[in-house]
């Protein structure tokens, strides 16, 4: 879906103060996603980069409001503003066969000291002769071993009830442009027969020290114009990809403020 | 005198005539609001107006964020004000357009989103051109609050250009 615009308020996202989180919609058919994303703290400073955590949220549902019509999400790319920068040296790097197959907390036993963020999964569960049924699942994100030069974040989904679990494993890429740090996903082949996603937030945060200094795997500096006390900026994008081929993209809008001068 | 009265009252009678015809035009069945369309009609009708602004605010707010940062505000308002009056007659042309029955209530909604847009727009200029950034950030809150509102009312439309998008000209 092309994104256009009818207002263009360019200027305006030079502006502004602190904006509530809301998740914004975007619709193909029957098909409804929402996207959502925090950054905290918002008061930032001007220019040199401040610890924040980032937290990004997803929702998918069918306009019937019927979970077993939805198609399954195959990929999920989230973009975050060029602001947010990532930092990871000196956090320890998890291998994927530490963390799968495993259960939550033998992950957090075995890759404890690379976790980078939490969050949560709902899905349906779709298998032959069977009614499809909802489950609620947690997520780790760890610092995983860079490939190819792009750093990788191994999310491990662990449900309880019952038991199941499975690693999505995000690609982070810079690139130029509005969105400087993009994180791919696609749903791994041995959960494309049964798991179609419902829901997903994942919250990115570490402050660790690193060679004596305090550092955070995420930072980002609120670069309002001089003498503006915040900015509204375009925080995140998030495109879905689904097996019968729809995509939509959702684009949410944040603000920050200035802290100090 | 003759002639005159005549003239008169040949102008008054004609202008009663457009009167009349206007009024006419207004209550007949079958004008803009009361025409029989469905909703992949409206969408079809309501594009190329949204695309015909989003093309000319391109051009309307080309430099406008430079002149932000570089703290040109009396320069960026005009950008505003500009943007203001060109969607003021957007909003007319999409408030003209028949609406599906079935959607009147969702679309009078979202008219009047767009219309707080516009207001939004104007105001912001205003700030703008009086120096006042503080108000300038907070009604630019507004107005992306107001945006989301706007696009979530008509959602099942499945608009392109009638979607609001800020972040496209950041």
């Amino acid at each position: 879906m092309r994104a256009r615009h009818l207002i263009p308020l360019v200027a305006a996202l030079a502006l502004c103060t602190a904006l509530p989180a809301r998740a914004e919609l975007s619709q193909q058919g029957s098909l409804i996603v929402g996207f959502d994303g925090t950054l905290s703290p918002t008061a930032l400073p001007r220019t040199d980069p401040a610890p924040v955590s980032v937290r990004v949220a997803g929702d998918i549902k069918d306009s019937a409001g019927n979970p077993d019509s939805l198609p399954q999400l195959r990929r999920i790319s989230v973009a975050i503003n060029r602001a947010g920068r990532l930092f990871d040296k000196g956090i320890p790097v998890c291998e994927l066969t530490s963390i799968q197959p495993a259960t939550e907390r033998e992950a957090r036993e075995r890759c404890g000291g690379a976790i980078v963020g939490d969050g949560h999964v709902a899905l349906q569960v779709r298998l032959p002769a069977q009614e499809p049924f909802m489950v609620q699942a947690n997520l780790i994100a760890f610092n995983g071993r860079s490939q190819g030069g792009r750093k990788l974040i191994l999310a491990q989904v662990y449900a309880t009830e019952p038991p199941g679990a499975f690693v999505l494993t995000f690609t982070v890429q810079r690139r130029g442009g509005l969105f400087g740090t993009v994180m791919s996903t696609t749903l791994p082949q041995s959960a494309h027969e049964w798991a179609y996603l419902t829901h997903f937030d994942m919250t990115l945060h570490r402050v660790y020290r690193y060679r004596g200094e305090r550092r955070s795997y995420i930072s980002a500096a609120c670069a309002a114009p001089a003498g503006f006390p915040g900015a509204l900026f375009p925080f995140a994008k998030a495109t879905y990809g689904f097996d019968n081929g729809q995509r939509l993209t959702t684009t949410v809008v944040r603000s920050c403020r200035v802290r100090g001068k | 005198m003759s002639h005159h009265k005549r003239g008169i009252g040949g102008r008054r009678s004609r202008a009663v005539t457009g009167l009349l015809a206007l009024l006419a035009l207004a209550l007949a069945p079958g004008a803009a609001q009361g025409a029989e369309v469905d909703r992949d009609e409206y969408v079809e009708r309501a594009e190329p107006i949204c695309k015909t602004n989003t093309e000319a605010n391109r051009r309307i707010f080309k430099g406008a964020k430079a002149e932000v940062r570089a703290g040109e505000l009396k320069k960026a308002s005009t950008h505003f004000s500009r943007a203001a009056a060109a969607f003021e007659k957007t909003i007319e042309q999409l408030a003209a357009l028949p609406r599906p029955a079935s959607d009147e209530a969702k679309l009078r909604k979202w008219i009047g989103y767009l219309e707080a847009e516009q207001r939004y727009i104007a105001r912001i200029g205003k700030a703008l051109a009086q120096g006042d950034r503080g108000k300038a950030q907070m009604l630019s809150v507004r107005l992306n609050r107001n945006s989301n509102l706007a696009n979530n009312t008509v959602l099942a439309f499945g608009f392109d250009y009638c979607r609001i998008d800020s972040s496209r000209f950041s």
